[in-house]
């Protein structure tokens, strides 16, 4: 119930969004074609932008600041947007009734400015209104009022920067979403992993198995509501699905091996994963409601890691067919198979953009791992991050940022540290996902709905 | 006395898997009883109170528990045939032992082909035993990819120590 | 070394430089005369250096190469910017990276460091209105 709430609430909130007038009219004459003048070059550095303390009375002006507090870190994290320090505010207060003294913003140069304010209502529902303004311009971007229950207030912030992000960059944001990875602990010979959820920022964090049985590879459902992982319980490693409200766990089929590798379809219909028989590894498909299982592949190699585009109709997934590791992409019903990747060295784990127009990888060369993404034709191929063990990108909904793991070696006894970090399509901003322990295997989830 | 000889016959075979230094060699055969027996094989002299016989322990120490293989590799080398030839031989003194082998690789691959490579590492012992007589059901696989070093360093050393596949007593 | 933007240099730079024969007749073929031809490269270089500092590429916007966003501008005497307008308004309406990166265009003159533009103020005439093209494609690669 609550989640349906928040879907309509999205729905509502951008279709409302508004489009205020940036531009100044020009009445009178025209004069195109006179003196043009094209700039080729700009300032590539996050964009300065002030949040302010959103207001309230009482218990609402608590709430303000942990809204301010979550969106400014929110959006600091982009690596798009730099906050500037409240301390150098002039204006110090600005409920939404109020016009903001644009002349205020101007001097400590923040570009963008946000304020709003909060109110709890008389059954206990959190009130939020927010503005966000164009400080050169002097105009409102944008201007919202939303409600929820005060034990949803961290998910309001992460809905209100997303609207920021969006009508900001022009993309949409992926602030309301979570994480799911394999949480690690002991030492490397005997290493407990465990599931764990937690939001995108790391807030709501929580273990969702107990480390008896070694977990791996969790993969979030469209819904969210649902993560489909790999177990060995019974020291037989099968592929799993967990549902995230009831805390059930239900093992995938029962096939005449070892499943691995899954992921769920992007209608949530299918889970697609490698079996393994007799030193063979193929891809095969499993029809969630009818139970029904298909072959998609039928090769002596390994074929495995399949994750299917954002439309359904088409997959990527790895196989040492020939010779070596590399990626290949093939229609749904595992017709029209090809080679997209022709690098050096060898390449692993390919994920779809959720927007459909890159594939990311791991690839290994000269002793190293990388992190890179290349088209779904396989050109254009650009390597992001690389490390002595870096691996297992996963997308952000809006197809702009990557999260993925990296081990940092210990010295001879083992040990080190494996890590989740961040970085933008770009190239740049790469930061650490903070986590309790270790962490490895990392899956974004969609937007929550 | 015959104990320790095939124990250092063992260690011997073990030493040309993987290295050609005998520290390595000894700490290799000595973490082969991963089943909780830890004894390294060139030590034992306990030739009255041995391991018992078909147990782990007697695997590992009096023929050989494991086999390594080479970088992305699956195919068994000379040694690893010696070593499971006297495991086949091992298996048919012990009729009623069952076994499962246990696939294992290095970390330098990803996670998920190194599963599906231990599967055909797991996969080629199990064949190699079948053809020498070994019962089909009395073998059984499984494959935890880079998941259970044996050694959590990161060097070659290391690495070739963990791409192995181990016969392990149910 | 290009010369700063305030440079005497660049100000003094002569008026009448020797006439230019391919720019003008294609862009503006009904025009009597070029008046591009009267900013010196000197000058325009320095207008160049002063907006690309003011300007924050929308990074990452997706189909950047295909974002270039024409503005005119209508100026104050003194430098300052008293007018600046999309000309492509339509696309501003249905493409929100257009959109973006049309008020990032807008920031950039709107930005304090940006005004006055540093442009030669005895030439008024010249740059009374003109058109600035934003093209972020060099930077985004």
């Amino acid at each position: 119930m609550k989640m349906r709430f928040w879907g309509l609430f999205r729905h509502v909130a951008l279709s409302a969004a508004l489009i205020a007038g940036v531009l100044v009219g020009l009445p009178g004459e025209r004069a195109y074609g006179e003196l043009r003048i094209d700039i080729s070059r700009g300032r590539v550095e996050p964009l300065p932008l002030a949040v302010i303390n959103f207001a309230g009375a009482g218990e609402a002006a608590r709430y303000g600041r942990d809204l301010a507090q979550v969106i400014a870190a929110n959006l600091e994290r982009s690596g798009l947007f730099r906050p500037i320090n409240q301390a150098a505010f002039i204006q110090r207060e600005l409920p939404v009734d109020v016009l903001p003294r644009f002349g205020d913003w101007r001097v400590i140069n923040a570009q963008a400015l946000v304020n709003g304010s909060v109110t709890v209502a008389p059954d206990g529902r959190l009130r939020v209104e927010f503005r966000l303004w164009d400080v050169y311009a002097e105009a409102q971007l944008e201007g919202q009022s939303v409600a929820t229950v005060p034990g949803n207030w961290r998910r309001l912030a992460h809905v209100i920067s997303d609207m920021i992000y969006q009508r900001l960059t022009g993309e949409s944001g992926y602030f309301d979403t979570r994480l799911v990875y394999i949480a690690e602990t002991g030492p490397a010979t005997r290493r407990v992993k465990r599931l764990a959820i937690m939001d995108q920022d790391g807030a709501n964090h929580k273990f969702l198995t107990d480390g008896s049985t070694l977990v791996l590879t969790p993969r979030f459902s469209p819904t969210t509501q649902e993560i489909t992982y790999l177990a060995y319980y019974n020291r037989r490693p099968r592929v799993y699905i967990f549902n995230i409200d009831t805390g059930q766990q239900e093992v995938l089929g029962d096939f005449p091996g070892m499943t691995f590798a899954p992921r769920f379809s992007p209608d949530g219909n299918k889970v697609i994963m490698s079996l393994s028989r007799n030193g063979v590894t193929d891809i095969y498909t499993m029809d969630l409601r009818t139970r029904a299982v298909s072959r998609l592949t039928n090769s002596p190699s390994i074929d495995t890691s399949p994750t299917y585009a954002p439309d359904g109709r088409q997959i990527v997934f790895n196989s040492d067919r020939g010779g070596s590791q590399q990626l290949y992409v093939m229609s749904s019903d595992g017709d029209n198979v090809r080679r997209i990747s022709f690098g050096r060295g060898r390449y692993a784990t390919p994920v779809w953009s959720p927007r459909g127009d890159l594939i990311a990888f791991t690839k290994i060369v000269g002793g190293q791992f990388h992190i890179g993404v290349m088209k779904p034709d396989g050109s254009g191929e650009r390597l992001l991050t690389s490390g002595f063990l870096v691996e297992a990108p996963t997308w952000a909904p809006n197809g702009r940022v990557l999260i993925y793991f990296k081990q940092i070696p210990g010295g001879q006894r083992g040990g080190g540290a494996t890590r989740l970090f961040s970085i933008d399509l770009t190239g740049f901003n790469e930061r650490e996902i903070l986590t309790p322990v270790d962490a490895s295997d990392p899956a974004w989830s969609p937007l929550i709905p | 006395m015959r104990t320790k000889l095939l124990s250092l016959l063992a260690a011997v075979a073990l030493l040309g898997a993987c290295s050609t230094d005998p520290q390595t060699a000894a700490t290799t055969s000595g973490s082969g009883a991963s089943s909780g027996a830890s004894t390294a094989a060139v030590t034992s002299t306990a030739t009255e109170s041995g391991p018992a016989a078909g147990s782990q322990e007697d695997l590992a120490v009096n023929v050989g528990d494991r086999v390594f293989f080479g970088f992305d590799k699956f195919d068994l080398t000379a040694d690893a045939r010696t070593v499971l030839e006297r495991q086949a031989f091992w298996m048919r003194k012990n009729g009623a032992v069952t076994v499962l082998i246990e696939g294992h690789c290095d970390e330098r691959g990803t996670r998920e082909y190194n599963i599906a490579l231990g599967e055909r590492r797991a996969n080629a012992v199990r064949d190699y035993l079948l053809t020498l007589g070994i019962d089909a059901n009395r073998i059984k696989t499984i494959s935890y990819g880079k998941e259970r070093p044996v050694d959590g360093g990161h060097t070659e050393t290391a690495w070739k120590k963990n791409r192995r596949a181990v016969t392990r007593v149910n | 070394m290009k010369p700063a933007a305030g440079d005497p240099a660049a100000r003094k730079a002569p008026k009448k430089p020797p006439p230019q024969t391919a720019a003008a007749p294609i862009a503006a073929p009904d025009r009597r005369f070029n008046p591009n031809a009267k900013l010196s490269v000197s000058e325009l270089d320095a207008i160049r250096d002063q907006i690309a500092d003011c300007w924050n590429i929308p990074a990452g916007a997706k189909g950047a190469e295909d974002l270039i966003v024409d503005i005119f501008v209508r100026m104050n005497p003194d430098g300052t910017v008293r007018a600046a307008e999309v000309t492509d308004k339509s696309r501003m309406r249905v493409d929100p990276f257009f959109r973006t990166a049309a008020e990032s265009a807008i920031r950039a003159l709107r930005n304090p460091r940006c005004s006055p533009l540093r442009l030669p103020l005895d030439k008024y005439d010249l740059w009374k209105t003109f058109t600035i093209g934003f093209n972020p494609r060099d930077m985004l690669g």
